[in-house]
C-alpha cells in the first residue's frame, strides 16, 4: 500500500501524495505534540516534516519503509525547533546510569489509579527528549526495533537499553504520582 | 548498572511482540510458559500489558489532527515537482498531454465565437492584440476548470493551474484596462460613466471572491470566472469602442 503511493507520489501524483499525508499524519501529529509539548509547534513541524517529505520522496530507498522514513523526518524537524527555541545544542542525552531506582509498585496500581493518564503524562514529560521519543515509538507507535533504530540514528543495542531504560524511569515516575512506592 | 534485561535472559522485545499478538502460536505457548516459571518476566509482561491499555486510552484522548494542515502544506508543495519523475505513469502523462490540448483548442473557439458573435472588425493590429490578450485569459479560465474537474481532489495540483489561471489574468486585465482608458478620452461622458459602472460592478464582484478564496480551489475557482467574466466585459468594450 505505501509503497504504490510512495512510487505515485514520487511521480507527481498529488493525490497520492495527500493519501500518504492522511494515512501517517494523525499518529505523526501525536507524536510531535509529544516531544514539542506544544500544540501549534507540532502543527508546523507536522508542516515541515511533509514539505520535506515532498521534496525526498525520490530518496527513499524502500518505498514501504515510508512510515519509519516520516517519523525520522519528524524527529529532525523536533530537533531544529527546539534547537531554536532553547538553543540546546544537542538532544541527545547519553547518560551512562538510570537516575531513577525500579519502582515497586504493581501495573495493577497504575493501571487502576484515579489519576494514570495525567501520571502517564507528567511520567513522560520527565523523559529525557530522545529517550521520551524512542519509548514512545515503541509503546505508542508500536515501531519495531530495527526501525526505531532507523528513525533515531542509534545501533539497536542503544534502542533497547534505551527504551529500557525509560520504561524505569516512567515506571518509577508514574508510581510516585500515584501514591506507590518507589 | 545492571537492569532487569541485562540480569535475565528474556528480552523484553519477545514480551512486547507477545503482548501485541504478534508471535505466532508456537512462539507464544513457548513463551508462556517460560513467563509462568520466572518471577521476572511475568512481572514485566504484567507492566507491559499495563502500558499498552495505557497508551492506547491515552492516544484516543489525543487532540485530532488539526483541519488546515494539509491546506498549508499543498501551498508550499504548488509547484514543486518531487525530485524523481522517472516513474511518472504513462497514463498521466496521456492525461496531462490530452489537457494542454483541450485547453488550447477551446479556447481559440471561444476567440473565435466571441470575434463572430460581435461582428467586430477592429484594425489588423488591434485585432490581433485583443485575439492573443483573450486567449490568454479564456486559456486560463479552461485550464482552470479542466485542471480541478480532471483532478478533482488533487488540491496542489489545481491550486497550481489556479496560480496560473491568475498569473495570465492579470497580464490580460493590465492590457485590456490600459486600451480602455485610452479609448475612454474620446468616449461621450455618459457612455464613459456606463461602462465605468459596469466595470465596478465587476470588479466588486472579483474582490468579493477574492476575499473569500485563499488556498480553498472551489472558492479559487469562483474568483478565476469572476475575472474572466470581467475580462470579457472590458474586451467587448475595447472592441466595439476600437471599432467607432
Amino acid at each position: 500500500m505505501d509503497g504504490a503511493l510512495v512510487a505515485r507520489a514520487a511521480g507527481g501524483d498529488a493525490l497520492a501524495f495527500r493519501r500518504i499525508y492522511e494515512r501517517h499524519a494523525p499518529r505523526l501529529f501525536r507524536f510531535l505534540c509529544d516531544l514539542l509539548r506544544d500544540q501549534s509547534a507540532a502543527e508546523e513541524a507536522l508542516q515541515e516534516t511533509f514539505v520535506r517529505a515532498h521534496t525526498r520522496l525520490g530518496t527513499l530507498r524502500d518505498p514501504e519503509k515510508v512510515r519509519p522514513w516520516l517519523y525520522g523526518i519528524a524527529r529532525l524537524v523536533v530537533m531544529e525547533a527546539r534547537r531554536a527555541r532553547h538553543g540546546e545544542s544537542s538532544l541527545d542525552d547519553d547518560d551512562a546510569g538510570i537516575a531513577e531506582p525500579a519502582s515497586q509498585a504493581t501495573p495493577e496500581q497504575a493501571l487502576l489509579g484515579r489519576e494514570t493518564g495525567r501520571a502517564l503524562g507528567i511520567a513522560l514529560e520527565g523523559l529525557k527528549p530522545e529517550r521520551r521519543a524512542a519509548l514512545l515509538l515503541q509503546a505508542d507507535h508500536e515501531l519495531p526495533y530495527d526501525e526505531i533504530a532507523e528513525v533515531m540514528g542509534w545501533s539497536l543495542a542503544k534502542v533497547k537499553v534505551e527504551i529500557h531504560r525509560a520504561r524505569v524511569q516512567l515506571r518509577a515516575s508514574m508510581a510516585k504520582h500515584l501514591g506507590g512506592k518507589t | 548498572m545492571s537492569t532487569v534485561v541485562e540480569e535475565s535472559m528474556c528480552p523484553d522485545e519477545r514480551l512486547v511482540e507477545l503482548v501485541r499478538g504478534a508471535l505466532d502460536a508456537d512462539e507464544a505457548q513457548a513463551l508462556e510458559e517460560h513467563v509462568a516459571s520466572c518471577a521476572v518476566c511475568a512481572r514485566e509482561l504484567r507492566w507491559l500489558s499495563a502500558e499498552q491499555v495505557m497508551f492506547t486510552t491515552r492516544a484516543e484522548e489525543a487532540p485530532p489532527l488539526p483541519a488546515g494542515v494539509w491546506d498549508q502544506i499543498a501551498a508550499r508543495t504548488v509547484g514543486v515537482a518531487p525530485p524523481a519523475r522517472v516513474n511518472k505513469p504513462a497514463a498521466v502523462r496521456r492525461r496531462v498531454t490530452w489537457l494542454a490540448g483541450a485547453s488550447l483548442a477551446a479556447a481559440a473557439a471561444v476567440v473565435a465565437f466571441l470575434t463572430v458573435d460581435h461582428g467586430m472588425e477592429p484594425s489588423a493590429r488591434t485585432h490581433a492584440k485583443i485575439h492573443a490578450l483573450a486567449d490568454a485569459g479564456v486559456t486560463a479560465m479552461i485550464g482552470s476548470d479542466a485542471g480541478t474537474n480532471v483532478l478533482e481532489k488533487t488540491t496542489t495540483r489545481a491550486n497550481a493551474a489556479l496560480d496560473s489561471a491568475d498569473r495570465d489574468l492579470d497580464h490580460a486585465i493590465a492590457q485590456l484596462q490600459q486600451d480602455y482608458q485610452r479609448r475612454r478620452a474620446r468616449l461621450p461622458p455618459s457612455r464613459a460613466r456606463r461602462y465605468d459602472e459596469e466595470f465596478t460592478t465587476a470588479l466588486s464582484a472579483v474582490e468579493q471572491a477574492r476575499t473569500a478564496a485563499g488556498q480553498d480551489v472551489s472558492a479559487r475557482r469562483q474568483l478565476v470566472r469572476a475575472r474572466a467574466r470581467y475580462l470579457r466585459s472590458i474586451q467587448t468594450v475595447v472592441l466595439r469602442e476600437g471599432r467607432s
